[in-house]
């Protein structure tokens, strides 16, 4: 596996090799690669700082990162930079936002070879590379909750109190919302009003409500499968765990791409690749608790129920189409 | 009327204010796509979201100024109260607490666990219009607490001596001094407390609870962020600032109000106290100290219980970062609001309508939301400057112009004081304008203590311009808790709150009157 | 010569009407009942407060239209004379920066405030408030002097003291003083004094107050 990578890297290196052999001068004229990213990647505990070392190591080549506060705040500071734009690569777009990106040109074709990719992903797109993901779905206090719900019909069933996340301004919130009107489609409205009956509040942020959660406010939290792992390994707390649903999770697919106004296509798409390879595919689910998108990454067992039994698919395109709708039906559905 | 010169250089005093909104204007406008809908304003969630906005902002007013009258009264009528001077410390803190420290309080209060928490059928939850009046009242209720006991202290012994000796009951007591001294600052208070409601951001966001309690300010936000939609944005934000603005400025005609300024010494009012009565405001003083203590107790239990302790080294940089962009922006609004209420000065007397609109462009900042002014300014310069480079250029400059109006609004009355006693001693005595400077700068100096401490602590607690021109690796200690919080570091995300706390109660204390004076 | 020529003043419900003429170096005891317009005269003649027709001529220079600052005029009012925050010799050196500090100091020690000089004046009686007040405005540079009743909070020993040393810089300094006073002995000695003292009665010269109609032109 590692040597079928290094065949791939192979052809772009050659540029900077020579420009760090030939002409002896590599500080003075390595290439900059700027990546532009969200805050909580390059945190101190993030993946950025390792990824970096491990890149610029090979590639020989500096990385830059251009930091915001979060995936929404990047996608709106390259849209105001418009042609000025400083970004080699994007980082930390997802499925659900990415055609807002690839709509206003913002992105251009990867050249990225996808085959290393697990086929769960399903993943074909020619912008945009996923170099992480997660599902949905609702965490519980194994502790207080012996038969977790395994429907959003036993949820409601269960009058169990709920927190989650504003579709308008949080990642999570917008997957639920995209959850829901994959399964019921016109039915949603309905959902969302029995749902609201036994909400305990709709938080701003993913964090504002998961603290809520921690300190007890509620039975369970929107959140990650991925969670759970987080408090084995980090807190050594095995308390947590994700409710299974029957009917499928959907999932959050982090996404890398080449802006538009890129004139290191090359190095960039050399960073893409890189990201989908197993050294840095390894970094990621301790750092992003997030799944690696390739296939043979050593998981600790904490992730075993990270993987939901049934995947849904999700059409992007749809999703662009329909949010605005999907927004106004929730917010009328729940402010009543 | 013909302009002398002196009147249009102190007009050029308010340049930089209204630069900075046209800046943020030109910013927004030229980066807006979609065209100005007037659609929106139809909308029947528009409609919603406006009279909730009023409606949470008049109910947490009244609500505050209610609360803070019995407290007031009890501070000034009972002749032992136990820490008087600490608890006015206290109400200082409260009203300046970050938000976020407040919201962590009462969530770990009410939360299933919390000392609060009334059983399993939860009559009652912290989400919704309950939890914004509760967090709206924690935070301003102290301010009003302030502002009438200094109102009430400023009542001469000899009124309630001779109170006394005409035999007046509680009732015209109440009607004919208490009432008499507290009702010209209910004016600037309340519209102060309203505003300041109207524009809350991060209380409503995260206690309003879902869609059913959203305000303009979150509206704004959502249009600014989320959906980029930059013309709803400056609609919205028009709306916004016509409201709070109105509200200010018909406030200000009766603004003789300080603010945030108390007496140095304690006067208990020599009134006749029953036992009944002086049990009453015991217990009322002793309500309000619970209150204002629980969350503070609640978020310091949470921070010390728990089992990690927070690296001390980030957070000790990202303190040094906060302590320098606040202590910069203080600075430099300090001046800068002064010198702000030049033109207001010289035209207050002659042409009040002048004046009115000097005010206006003196704290127009405040009921502008910060967001606006950030966005506008991002999307000004981003295509025009390295804005990575100059990010604590950006951090300083925004975050003082923000400040600004508290310095008008602390300097106004005092100056406007000044200037009925003195303007014709100035006349008379010509000093080079050199002197006159040097002569204000030895009356205001002995107040700027507490505003100082009062603008840095409200700086300390920014999070939307840090967001936005922010640099990742040097963050402020409000950002680095929030990034902790935004990462599942929720212990330590409560121990760096509490030294954020710590810094502001520092701050604070350093500010209020010597507490050895007490007594 | 200042020449006060059909000045009219209306502050609701009252109009003032002022009159009259002081040579140079002249003394004037501006004398009437209380309430009747002595202080808005003084205000008026200072420049703080507007005149809505007439004239007042210095040396044959208009300057009823000047800002306070730009009239050949100093006043010593009936309060707020001092910078409270300031000590009584920072006041002086502010009120008086064309003099030495010795002489400002002579003064003081001439009234008897010498002590003073480092308090401020909240620290001060009424009487040395007014005494220091009284000093700044003799010793500034302006050849008017309007004096609104100088000697009130001044016991009767200190009162003759003070109003001599007032005479004494007036003619020195060749000064001239309007005062209003309300004490009929300090006229007396002022008038035994200097012989040109001219008296000017101030009176209403209507009362609209309760009239409630309209003013006709």
């Amino acid at each position: 596996m590692f040597s079928f990578r290094h065949l791939a890297f192979a052809p772009f290196l050659k540029p900077s090799l020579l420009a760090a052999c030939v002409l002896l001068a590599p500080a003075a004229f390595a290439q900059t690669l700027t990546v532009y990213t969200y805050d909580s990647f390059v945190s101190e505990w993030g993946p950025g700082p390792q990824l970096e070392t491990l890149f610029e190591a090979q590639c020989h080549c500096d990385l830059d990162f251009v930091v915001s506060a979060d995936g929404i705040a990047m996608l709106n500071r390259i849209r105001l930079e418009g042609k000025t734009t400083k970004a080699d690569v994007i980082l930390g777009l997802d499925n659900l936002v990415l055609e807002q990106a690839r709509r206003e040109h913002l992105v251009q074709p990867h050249g990225v070879d996808l085959s290393p990719l697990s086929a769960a992903l399903n993943w074909t797109d020619a912008d945009f590379v996923p170099f992480d993901y997660g599902y949905f779905a609702w965490i519980y206090d194994t502790t207080k909750i012996t038969t977790p719900a395994t429907s959003f019909e036993t949820l409601i069933a269960s009058k169990a109190r709920i927190i989650y996340q504003d579709p308008r301004t949080s990642t999570p919130g917008f997957g639920l919302l995209v959850w829901l009107n994959k399964l019921y489609g016109d039915r949603t409205p309905a959902i969302w009003q029995q749902l609201a009956r036994q909400t305990e509040t709709v938080s701003q942020g993913w964090w504002e409500g998961y603290s809520l959660f921690l300190n007890g406010g509620a039975d369970y939290v929107l959140s990650y499968t991925t969670s759970p792992a987080y408090h084995v390994l980090a807190e050594s707390d095995n308390r947590y765990a994700a409710a299974p649903f029957d009917a499928g999770h959907i999932a959050q697919v982090e996404v890398g791409a080449i802006s538009a106004n890129s004139q290191n296509v090359v190095l960039a798409s050399d960073f893409l690749t890189f990201l989908l390879s197993p050294e840095a595919q390894t970094v990621i689910p301790t750092t992003n608790w997030m799944l690696p998108v390739i296939d043979g990454v050593a998981l600790d067992a904490a992730f075993d129920g990270a993987v939901p039994t049934v995947a849904l698919p999700v059409d992007t395109l749809w999703v662009q189409e329909q949010k605005n709708s999907w927004t106004r039906a929730w917010r009328s559905a729940v402010a009543q | 009327m013909a302009l002398s010169r002196r009147a249009v250089i102190s007009w050029l005093t308010l340049l930089p204010a209204v630069a900075a909104s046209v800046i943020a204007m030109a910013g927004l406008f030229g980066a807006r796509r979609e065209p100005f809908s007037s659609a929106f304003f139809t909308d029947p969630f528009f409609v919603h979201t406006l009279s909730f906005s009023l409606f949470q902002a008049a109910a947490s007013c009244l609500l505050s100024l209610a609360l803070a009258v019995p407290i007031a009264r009890a501070l000034t009528f009972h002749p032992r109260l136990l820490a008087r001077r600490w608890f006015l410390t206290l109400t200082a803190l409260a009203f300046v607490m970050p938000s976020f420290v407040l919201i962590t309080g009462l969530m770990i209060l009410f939360g299933a666990d919390g000392w609060l928490n009334f059983g399993q059928d939860r009559p009652w939850s912290l989400f919704g219009l309950q939890g914004i009046l509760l967090a709206h009242v924690y935070l301003n209720m102290p301010l009003a607490v302030r502002v009438m006991y200094q109102a009430l202290q400023s009542i001469p012994a000899d009124s309630w001596r001779l109170a006394r000796q005409q035999r007046l009951s509680g009732w015209q007591r109440w009607v004919k001094l208490e009432w008499a001294a507290i009702k010209p600052h209910m004016g600037l208070l309340a519209a102060f407390i309203f505003v300041l409601c109207f524009n809350s951001f991060a209380v409503v966001l995260t206690l309003g609870g879902g869609p059913k309690s959203t305000t303009l300010e979150v509206a704004i936000y959502q249009a600014l962020k989320y959906d980029f939609n930059l013309s709803e944005a400056i609609l919205l934000s028009l709306v916004q600032a016509l409201i709070a603005g109105s509200v200010l400025l018909a406030a200000g005609y009766s603004g003789k109000t300080s603010l945030f300024r108390i007496a140095q010494r304690h006067r208990t009012a020599d009134i006749s106290l029953s036992p009944t009565a002086a049990r009453n405001h015991a217990a009322v003083y002793g309500l309000a100290w619970v209150f204002l203590l629980l969350p503070i107790i609640a978020v310091i239990g949470k921070a010390l219980g728990s089992a990690t302790v927070v690296a001390i080294a980030p957070i000790a940089a990202a303190t040094a970062q906060s302590v320098l962009i606040a202590g910069t922006a203080a600075c430099i609004a300090l001046p800068l609001g002064w010198a702000m209420l030049w033109p207001l000065r010289l035209s207050r007397q002659r042409h009040p309508r002048t004046a009115l609109w000097a005010e206006w462009f003196a704290v127009h900042h405040m009921v502008i939301p910060t967001m606006v002014i950030g966005v506008g300014w991002f999307a000004f310069f981003i295509q025009k400057v390295d804005i990575n480079r100059y990010a604590l250029v950006f951090l300083i400059t925004l975050n003082a112009l923000i400040l600004v109006p508290f310095v008008v609004l602390h300097l106004k009355p005092l100056l406007v004081l000044w200037d009925q006693k003195h303007q014709r001693l100035l006349g008379n005595w010509r000093p080079s304008p050199w002197n006159r400077f040097f002569i204000e700068w030895r009356f205001i100096k002995p107040t700027l203590k507490p505003l100082l401490a009062l603008l840095l602590v409200l700086a300390l607690g920014d999070v939307p311009l840090f967001a936005l021109f922010g640099q990742s690796d040097q963050p402020t200690l409000t950002w680095y808790i929030y990034r902790l919080a935004g990462t599942y570091r929720l212990d330590s995300a409560a121990q760096a709150a509490l030294i954020l706390l710590a810094l502001s109660s520092l701050l604070i204390f350093w500010m209020e009157p010597r507490h050895a004076r007490s007594q | 010569m200042l020449e006060v020529n059909d000045v009219r003043i209306a502050r609701a419900p009252l109009d003032f009407h002022f009159e009259f003429s002081l040579p140079n170096q002249g003394v004037l005891l501006i004398r009437g009942p209380s309430g009747e317009g002595k202080s808005t005269l003084l205000d008026a003649l200072g420049g703080y407060i507007p005149i809505d027709s007439g004239t007042v001529t210095w040396q044959s220079q208009a300057i009823g239209q000047l800002p306070p600052e730009k009239r050949p005029i100093t006043s010593l009012f009936q309060s707020h004379n001092l910078f409270d925050h300031l000590t009584v010799g920072a006041n002086l050196a502010t009120a008086l920066p064309h003099i030495s500090e010795v002489d400002r100091k002579n003064a003081l020690t001439a009234l008897g405030v010498d002590a003073h000089y480092h308090k401020y004046p909240t620290a001060l009686s009424g009487g040395q408030r007014q005494r220091v007040g009284l000093i700044a405005a003799l010793l500034r540079p302006e050849p008017l002097v309007l004096l609104d009743e100088p000697f009130r909070e001044l016991d009767p020993d200190t009162r003759l003291r003070v109003i001599l040393w007032t005479l004494e810089q007036i003619q020195s300094l060749g000064k001239t003083l309007l005062l209003v006073s309300h004490n009929p002995d300090d006229d007396l000695f002022i008038k035994r004094q200097v012989t040109d003292v001219r008296e000017y009665v101030v009176r209403l010269k209507e009362d609209h107050s309760g009239n409630g109609l309209p003013q006709s032109g």
